[in-house]
């Protein structure tokens, strides 16, 4: 099943064209177009007639696109601006008329559940209390969810291009003008349940998102963190400049300007109240929940949804689904994987994010298969380094890419591009995680988890591994005799099997 | 072939042979059959390198050869091929570059997949079953000194081809050093692991035709001496058991071959063997003729090559369902594409291969979208470049992933190092088919094949392009205005475009 969601904002127009299969979704496609109905709805409270043309023209343009990618839902939703435009009936029958799209308008509440099936799709909200912000043109809304559950959610008309046209008008803006809406927001503010036992703070919304590109210098991840003494050096550099000199700013969507000012104070007002140093980004959080909630209204429900699923391992094995990865093989190796890694922490000295990584590359070793068998672990180096991953930065997708580059063949060496662009450290990460991958995926030779499992004991520099087994493994044996030389190497020990 | 002679030189891995035959009213006949012994493979194999000392050696025989040519008066109806002895040699250029300067010799090197396709090409041809076999399914199997090469074919599609490091002399060289009693052992437990990582994917075409070629086979039909083309599996038992514990001197003794047959036979047998478990099958085929053979019937196009054409395109198109493309946009793409090349012959003057190559990377030029929808053109250029089309050798397989890389327009040409030691006339060759596809692409913007015809009309100083639809069309118009850049730049000529509405 193909699906499209249009969210009609205040600033953009987007598209999103997504392919459901197997309990889960890819998205193929995605279209923007700024329009900024906003800049109407807030200043003459209705949609002027020009807009609509460009309306129009943009919807026909995404319908063509959503037709030739064999669609069989769509489904259109506008916020704040159509809410609040007077026009608003009007200009749905004629988009209506003109391109055949039905427009459903939806209420602040729904926009934030929306944004909340967003995150949840790409945050584990489990045993945690998270903020979650959706700061638009013409609305904001703010919801906090405790241990996956929504436990307050409420719609502001505080949208960025609202504030803007109400508390900035000079440019550049003066002090007095700051100063009176940081007092206000004070206000509107301490009536929402913000306080430090928020633990994540989490935004949506194109607006946020810019900062955190800028942040970011241009890293165009899903997911980013933006530190607080960022903004507040970035607050200070745009008070100090007018809109024209702002569209200098690296990676600042000129178009944004203007809104960014009020987006960054609220954000920091926020922040502030809940004692937080930073907050995370998530873009396309409001169609990514669109996208899930049209899935869900048409009775499907999506593997992570269910219990006792963490997002993140849905995520690797979609990805191992999609290069038809051989699973029996991928999660004995897994196993016996991190097994290994718990079993030598004493050697490793590595942590959670490390386990994380090594179980993603484990599961996700062989996928280069997909590609050809000849050179598979370059060829998994590149679609891992090159998928979508949740709950991983960019960082550690590069490092899972390189510890299942390295599962077999050469160790790695620093004549190899891909190792030698790593700092010490992750150089470090990558020996060891492979040493074990290179043993775990020897153990599992035959490809039929003849080896059930793997205990080991440390003994000054000898490492004793013993092997479970109802068959005879004598290849795989073999196998670990000619793979354990990186983990003897790494670790300065004798590797020894029993 | 035409009446007159043709010669091919194979530099194999352990002997160079060559074969002068003459073409007369459609019969062949040979006239002279050469073959001199030197393992190229031996060095390769196990240091890396050819020795000084071969290349010097490889010279004189070469010269001999050339020599002979001469007295036929073969002129420049010649093929000279080299397989993995010089292919995975470190010193391979300077082997050809050698050849070249003192000789005049080019050397033409394949790659593991040319040189199973053209067996296949050869077999199909002399087989009278394989194409009956064909329709089922069949898989080639090609065990050569350095590797062995799977193929597997069904209907009219390639469904798979890979090249894996476990052949008979390349085993024999790692482990010449170990006892010979643990010789069998060790062969088994390299090929098993190489075996383990394709099995999962084989193992699900369920075929179990077998056709197995390379100089192996010709060291089993002197041992067998079978009346049919074809060996059962037992047979190949029973040479394992009464090999397996004996000595090289034995075996050449035994079965009367060579000294470098009988170094090979161990593991030779080992891998028959374990190919044959791999498909589960009892009986297995194989072609009578020489490779030398097979290489002059193709390079002198004797070899009759009806449908090939329908061949590539079916294992192209399903290379591309793999990926997971959009299958109507890709065979839109491709007709406009070579219609424009047909229609445009005049400005970029190229061949009948290049239309080709155009018509590959048009089915195939989105196929990145499968990795990630962002950069898709770089994921494209990665999956085709890792393609192991049998058709098509090393560096037009390149050729056609730089045209995928560069079919989406870039503001600067940001991959100019991928591609900046071709030719220079390579270079242009390859910026004209990606003008031809970049503008292709473009009558396809929306993806959904508004366009219902297109007309040119070629002026002296423009290109009109009549683009004929139902209704009014937005996104091809401001593509092509895009795309069409590069093309107006190459050739210095405006490209105007009008739409009719039907």
């Amino acid at each position: 099943m193909n699906i499209a969601v249009i969210d009609i904002g205040s600033n953009s127009v987007r598209m999103q064209i997504s392919r459901v299969q197997d309990g889960m979704y890819d998205v193929v496609e995605e279209y923007k177009r700024m329009l900024r109905l906003g800049d109407d709805v807030f200043l003459d409270g209705l949609i002027k007639e020009t807009t609509i043309e460009k309306l129009i023209t943009t919807l026909n343009e995404m319908k063509e696109l959503y037709l030739s990618k064999s669609v069989n839902t769509v489904r259109a939703i506008a916020t704040a601006s159509f809410r609040e435009a007077s026009n608003a009936d009007y200009v749905i029958d004629k988009i209506k008329q003109s391109t055949g799209i039905s427009i459903e308008i939806i209420d602040g509440q729904n926009e934030a559940y929306l944004g909340f099936l967003g995150v949840s799709a790409n945050f584990e909200l489990k045993d945690s209390r998270v903020l979650i912000t959706d700061i638009g043109g013409g609305s904001a809304e703010f919801m906090v969810v405790d241990n996956e559950k929504p436990v307050f959610s409420k719609s502001t008309p505080f949208g960025c291009n609202k504030l803007l046209h109400r508390y900035f008008k000079s440019d550049p803006v003066k002090e007095s003008e700051v100063i009176r809406f940081k007092e206000d927001m004070d206000k509107e503010i301490s009536a929402l349940p913000i306080d430090d036992k928020i633990e994540h703070i989490v935004c949506l919304g194109g607006t946020l998102n810019n900062i955190s590109y800028i942040a970011g210098k241009g890293n165009s991840d899903r997911v980013k963190y933006v530190d607080r003494k960022f903004l507040k050096g970035f607050l200070r550099e745009i008070i100090g400049k007018n809109i024209e000199e702002r569209t200098n700013i690296k990676y600042l969507e000129p178009k944004r300007a203007d809104i960014v000012l009020p987006a960054a104070l609220l954000i920091d007002k926020i922040l502030y109240k809940a004692q937080k140093s930073g907050f995370y980004t998530l873009s396309g959080g409001l169609r990514t929940g669109l996208t899930i909630d049209t899935i869900n209204k048409a009775g499907i429900v999506l593997d992570f949804q269910k219990k006792h699923h963490s997002l993140r391992l849905a995520r690797i094995i979609q990805i191992g689904k999609k290069f038809n990865f051989e699973k029996a093989h991928a999660m004995q190796v897994k196993k016996l994987a991190l097994s290994i890694f718990d079993k030598t922490k004493k050697l490793h000295k590595l942590q959670d994010r490390e386990k994380n990584i090594l179980e993603a590359a484990a599961i996700l070793h062989d996928c280069g298969n997909y590609i050809s068998y000849s050179k598979h672990h370059k060829h998994s180096y590149y679609l891992i380094k090159n998928s979508d991953f949740i709950g991983y930065s960019s960082k550690d997708v590069e490092l899972i890419a390189n510890v299942a580059r390295y599962h077999r063949k050469s160790p790695p060496k620093s004549t190899h591009q891909n190792f030698n662009a790593l700092n010490d450290e992750e150089k470090y990460i990558v020996r060891a995680l492979s040493a074990i991958l290179r043993i775990a995926d020897a153990v599992d030779r035959t490809h039929d988890a003849r080896v059930s499992c793997v205990d080991v004991e440390v003994q000054n520099t000898v490492v004793f591994f013993q092997f479970t087994s109802k068959k005879e493994f004598l290849l795989e044996i073999n196998a670990f005799e000619s793979k354990k030389n990186l983990f003897e190497e790494v670790f300065n020990v004798k590797a020894v099997a029993r | 072939m035409k009446n007159g002679l043709f010669a091919v030189i194979n530099i194999g891995t352990s002997a160079f042979r060559m074969e002068i035959g003459s073409f007369l009213n459609g019969k062949y006949k040979q006239i002279e059959y050469l073959v001199k012994s030197l393992s190229l493979g031996k060095d390769t194999f196990s240091n890396g390198l050819i020795s000084s000392a071969s290349i010097h050696e490889a010279y004189d025989i070469l010269s001999k050869f050339k020599e002979k040519m001469n007295e036929y008066r073969i002129g420049k109806k010649f093929e000279v091929i080299a397989t993995s002895g010089v292919r995975e040699a470190k010193n391979r250029d300077f082997f050809l570059d050698f050849m070249d300067k003192k000789l005049g010799m080019k050397i033409r090197v394949l790659t593991p997949y040319e040189e199973l396709y053209i067996r296949y090409i050869g077999i199909k041809n002399e087989f009278e079953r394989f194409n009956r076999l064909e329709k089922n399914g069949v898989v080639l199997v090609n065990v050569s000194s350095g590797n062995v090469s799977i193929a597997v074919v069904k209907g009219k599609t390639i469904l798979y081809a890979d090249s894996l490091r476990f052949g008979s002399l390349r085993l024999n060289e790692i482990f010449k050093e170990l006892d010979e009693k643990n010789k069998v052992y060790a062969y088994n437990r390299y090929i098993e692991s190489m075996i383990s990582g394709v099995e999962y994917v084989i193992s699900s075409f369920k075929i179990k035709n077998v056709v197995f070629s390379g100089s192996s086979i010709n060291i089993l039909r002197g041992i067998f001496s079978p009346s049919n083309n074809f060996l059962a599996q037992k047979d190949i038992e029973f040479l394992f058991d009464e090999i397996k514990k004996e000595n090289v001197d034995f075996i050449r003794d035994r079965f009367s071959i060579r000294r470098n047959e009988a170094e090979v036979l161990k593991p030779m047998v080992c891998v028959y063997l374990n190919v044959l478990k791999l498909f589960e099958t009892d009986l297995f085929y194989f072609s009578k003729t020489t490779f030398p053979r097979k290489l002059l019937m193709y390079y002198s196009k004797s070899y009759k090559q009806k449908n090939l054409k329908e061949y590539l395109e079916k294992t192209i198109l399903n290379i591309g369902e793999k990926y997971n493309f959009d299958k109507k946009h890709a065979l839109y793409v491709r007709d406009c594409a070579l219609k424009l090349f047909d229609m445009l012959q005049n400005h970029h003057l190229l061949d009948k291969k290049h239309r080709q190559l155009l018509e590959i990377v048009a089915l195939l030029h989105d196929v990145g979208y499968y990795v990630n929808e962002e950069n898709h053109e770089e994921h494209s250029y990665y999956i085709i470049n890792s393609l192991h089309l049998p058709q098509i050798g090393e560096k037009d397989s390149r050729i056609i992933a730089l045209i995928a890389l560069l079919h989406k327009e870039k503001e600067k040409d940001v991959y100019l190092r991928l591609y900046n030691y071709l030719s220079q006339e390579d270079t242009f060759m390859l910026k004209k088919l990606v003008s031809l596809l970049r503008i292709a692409d473009a009558l396809d913007a929306s993806h959904k094949q508004l366009i219902k015809e297109f007309k040119i009309k070629l002026d002296k100083n423009s290109i009109k392009i009549k683009l004929i639809s139902d209704n009014f069309i937005f996104f091809e118009m401001v593509s092509l205005k895009k795309k069409a850049r590069l093309f107006e730049e190459l050739f210095g000529i405006k490209i105007e475009t009008e739409q009719e509405i039907e």
